[in-house]
């Protein structure tokens, strides 16, 4: 599950009272974060060319192009939820890889919540799965190739982060939360809002902080939760 | 007298949005096109514009699902799915004038609402 990081989406629908009722239900779920809604599906087309977009809302019937062309034609690996009031698409929806269908207008909260968590575990499958066992950090101009297994801890610096691998520390410029999405998530854990580490490092773990070789590493209460979650304890 | 209980009934919408804000911004949305979109019906159908007049009831349609108006829906429904020409030979008279009556009695109800949240009574 992604439980930790919020889930960026759109709404492409071109009914307007359809965006409002399907932007109060994204409302109600605090790990949906909705970063635009469109009743143009051009310009939701070439917004999706250009941002990262987890998960989309999209409606079939649309005037210049339709749901499912956009999906085939625009779409690379986006979950989509598509919400239609006709049944007749659900087929060619499905063959599309859509992960839910929901008949429009939606009346039940639960079955737009069912869809949602469909949409947040595929997602999370994703990117368990889907994570490369290297990382290529670029480092002055040059890339290196860093098993993720190495990776002990990842510190924050300003608009860098610190990898630190062994005992060489690599300083690239990203944040916490892209390299959080590029980690996998039953691997790598934050701790605090300027550490993430590698569970399999952890030597030892106090109430506030623990240890990675003989590196003491705070844990934050807002992150020790979290942490806690993803361990193993006897 | 039957049709007094039920055609503004938005309560499933009210529970799924659960905000009276925005709830009043869905309602001002339809007070702005739905009148407009019926009556563009009519027309469409006085000028046998078939495919114009189906893309007008495929919008209209969550609306009065909304109100609860499952026979207007079942009417609409019809009309969406008949082929443009057999759209032709409908007798659809008595059925539009219907959809403008429900729809007349259902903006006015939600007008009041609207002036009601408006006016300080409803938050």
């Amino acid at each position: 599950m992604i439980k930790d990081s919020l889930i960026n989406c759109v709404i492409i629908d071109d009914d307007l009272a359809s965006i409002k009722i399907i932007e109060a239900l994204v409302k109600r779920l605090p790990f949906l974060d909705l970063k635009a809604s469109f009743d143009n599906p051009v310009a939701a087309a070439h917004y999706l060319s250009s941002e990262e977009t987890e998960l989309i809302f999209l409606d079939v019937e649309m005037p210049g192009i339709t749901g499912l062309e956009l999906i085939s034609t625009f779409m690379k690996n986006q979950c989509v939820i598509v919400i239609s009031s006709k049944r007749d698409y659900a087929f060619d929806a499905f063959s599309l890889n859509v992960v839910d269908y929901l008949e429009k207008p939606i009346l039940d909260y639960s079955r737009f919540l069912t869809a949602v968590l469909k949409a947040q575990s595929v997602l999370s499958k994703r990117l368990a799965t889907h994570v490369g066992v290297n990382l290529f950090v670029k480092v002055d101009s040059i890339f290196h190739n860093v098993i993720m297994d190495d990776i002990l801890w990842i510190e924050a610096f300003g608009d860098y982060v610190k990898i630190t691998v062994g005992d060489k520390v690599m300083t690239t410029l990203a944040t916490m939360k892209s390299m959080e999405k590029r980690l996998p998530t039953l691997q790598f854990v934050r701790v605090h809002k300027s550490f993430v580490v590698n569970i399999k490092k952890i030597k030892q773990i106090e109430l506030n902080s623990l240890q990675i070789e003989n590196k003491i590493i705070p844990v934050s209460a807002f992150y020790r939760d979290s942490l806690m979650k993803k361990l193993q304890v006897l | 007298m039957e049709e007094e209980e039920n055609d503004y009934e938005f309560s499933a919408l009210s529970k799924l949005v659960n905000d009276e804000k925005i709830l009043h911004e869905i309602f001002s949305m339809y007070l702005k096109t739905i009148p407009n979109t019926v009556a563009g019906i009519k027309k469409d159908f006085e000028n046998k514009e078939w495919v114009a007049a189906k893309i007008k009831i495929h919008q209209i349609r969550p609306f009065f699902i909304y109100a609860f108006e499952l026979e207007l829906i079942e009417t609409l429904d019809r009309w969406r799915d008949l082929k443009d020409d057999s759209l032709a030979d409908l007798n659809y008279l008595v059925d539009l004038s219907r959809l403008e009556r429900k729809t007349a009695r259902i903006i006015t109800k939600l007008n009041v609402r609207v002036s009601l949240y408006d006016k300080g009574f409803i938050n």
